[in-house]
């Protein structure tokens, strides 16, 4: 065998695999949308339709006039929880980027509640707002969530503050521009690229939630991910009705992920990747 | 202390303050709690020491936690990790439309667990799910997968498999593709075929970035809980009741939040061994 011959097999190996793997992610995701826009008299028949001629907006209908709330509850809570995260992780970020405010051991501990489990803190976080006569409302999620958003805002926002070359703000200060001045004129608008990124991750990170959500709130504040768990016991077989509602908390989600696209590894790896 | 150090420590103040309120004392909260007999039902927690405690490690529900726990563990990382490793291999070649396939293969982990558990659910469903259907295809009998108590571990294992090889992927390239090229022409001029290259020298240089990966998954495998609510609550039987859903029922189905805060202290117990390895691991990554 020769080398051309050896390297096309290599090119057909890598593309049968990499096809096999995009079948395979895309599939559960296609599925979804399809069965949203189903008929019903289609759905959950046997052999499994995989395409349909009839597309119908009826599921989709019953999603938006029976679910917006929890949408909408999603909304202010994923937004509100990031926000606070990006207000304080901002100011934090800079400083232990270019202070070493707590040396290395302080931002360190801020990143290893990155794996703090949400079910140890959901069970105090439910006795005080029960005591607090918080449960159900915005408020008692929002809080919780700032151990979601807040440790990852920190970390992301202090490593783009570091790529900004400190000589790059000293060179303005004997221009004679205020330290203020400098981070607004100089720092800003050179980080403002990885505080969107920052922020959309923060979003997400908070809009995936469900721990949280699902023991802090019953009816009035409950977020979509509650609201589609919930659905498996109250609309028995309504494939349709569910697949819609879960379509519509993965929208949202899919936008970011495209405008995202090169910073998720960085975003998932926690800056230890570029 | 001078004006200049002030400052700085001003702007970490709001983020220390905040994290102490949610993080430290929430935790010693629930720490207080787990030395009561602490039932929401009843107007008084008394004050009981270890006995939380004593029962949960003698409570044999709880050893099949850890042991579901386990093998979740055991079983995804054998899955997500060679996969993930394999994929990231193919992406490190350069081919045509890489840079739509790319992100294509990434989408799964930003995607709503609890979506994925439903997505689990159609998928899988026994009777006319498409998975089923294409095991009959290939002239494999319809497995029951998560309504059964033999395969219903496996079936949560797939789904975390779809969901989070793209994280093992996504980083295990961007270690591949950051590895210095000088090493890999001197052992092209000497004559190593592809495979010894592989072993004795992309093995050795991605280490560091494949310790990072396994530590990261393990300590989110550790905690699993979305997928499986949706998905099975643990059931049928327990043979899904990971760590997580064990805490979960014992404090809000059972309503004893006693023993619940003691089930989480152990646990984050647990996770803070991987987070100390983790944090290591991030100190030298930065020398």
């Amino acid at each position: 065998m020769n080398l051309r011959t050896q390297r096309l097999i290599g090119q057909i190996v890598t593309y049968l695999a990499i096809g096999v793997a995009l079948v395979f992610t895309l599939f559960p995701i296609y599925w979804m949308l399809l069965t949203s826009i189903q008929p019903s008299d289609e759905l959950m028949q046997s052999p499994p339709r995989f395409i349909t001629t009839r597309p119908t907006l009826e599921h989709w209908r019953f999603a938006i006039e029976n679910k917006w709330r929890y949408f909408i509850n999603s909304l202010i809570i994923s937004s509100s929880a990031t926000a606070i995260a990006i207000l304080v992780g901002s100011l934090s970020g800079y400083a232990f980027a270019r202070y070493r405010v707590g040396g290395d051991t302080l931002p360190f501990w801020i990143l290893s509640l990155k794996f703090f489990p949400p079910i140890a803190a959901a069970v105090p976080f439910f006795l005080m707002m029960n005591r607090l006569r918080l449960l159900d409302t915005h408020i008692a999620v929002i809080i919780p969530h700032l151990i979601i958003t807040i440790p990852f805002a920190v970390w992301m926002i202090k490593g783009f503050v570091a790529e900004v070359p400190r000589e790059l703000e000293e060179a303005a200060m004997i221009d004679g521009c205020s330290h203020l001045g400098v981070i607004r004129r100089v720092t800003l608008p050179l980080i403002a690229p990885g505080i969107v990124v920052t922020a959309l991750f923060c979003f997400i990170w908070s809009w995936n939630d469900f721990l949280f959500a699902l023991i802090l709130t019953r009816s009035h504040a409950m977020t979509l991910p509650v609201a589609i768990a919930g659905m498996r016991e109250a609309h028995g077989l309504m494939w349709g009705a569910v697949s819609a509602t879960a379509a519509m908390a993965t929208l949202p989600v899919l936008l970011m992920a495209i405008v995202l696209q090169k910073y998720i590894v960085r975003g998932l790896a926690l800056g230890a990747v570029k | 202390m001078t004006r200049r150090r002030r400052g700085p420590i001003l702007l970490v103040l709001p983020t220390m303050v905040i994290l102490v309120l949610v993080v430290i004392f929430p935790m010693i909260y629930s720490l207080t709690v787990s030395f009561r007999l602490y039932d929401l039902r009843v107007p008084r927690h008394p004050f009981v020491g270890f006995e939380n405690y004593i029962r949960l490690f003698t409570d044999s529900r709880f050893h099949n936690a850890l042991g579901v726990t386990g093998l979740l563990l055991l079983g995804e990382l054998a899955l997500q990790f060679p996969i993930g490793f394999g994929l990231a291999i193919l992406l490190a070649r350069k081919f045509r439309g890489k840079k739509v396939v790319q992100p294509l293969l990434l989408i799964p982990m930003m995607i709503t667990p609890v979506v994925v558990g439903y997505m689990g659910r159609l998928l899988f469903e026994t009777r006319s799910g498409p998975i089923n259907y294409f095991l009959n295809l290939m002239g494999l009998p319809s497995a029951l997968w998560h309504t059964s108590a033999s395969t219903a571990l496996l079936t949560v294992i797939l789904l975390d498999t779809w969901q989070w090889t793209p994280f093992m992927m996504g980083v295990l390239l961007a270690g591949l593709v950051s590895l210095p090229p000088e090493p890999y022409e001197s052992a092209k001029v000497d004559g190593a075929s592809g495979l010894q290259i592989f072993w004795y020298l992309t093995l050795p240089l991605l280490k560091p970035v494949i310790a990072l990966v396994i530590i990261m998954r393990a300590l989110a495998i550790l905690q699993t809980f979305d997928i499986i609510y949706v998905l099975t609550m643990g059931g049928p039987g327990t043979a899904t009741e990971t760590i997580g859903i064990y805490t979960y029922l014992v404090g809000f189905r059972y309503w004893d939040i006693g023993q619940a805060s003691s089930a989480a202290w152990v646990l984050a117990m647990m996770l803070s061994v991987g987070v100390t390895i983790f944090l290591k691991m991030m100190g030298r990554e930065r020398r």
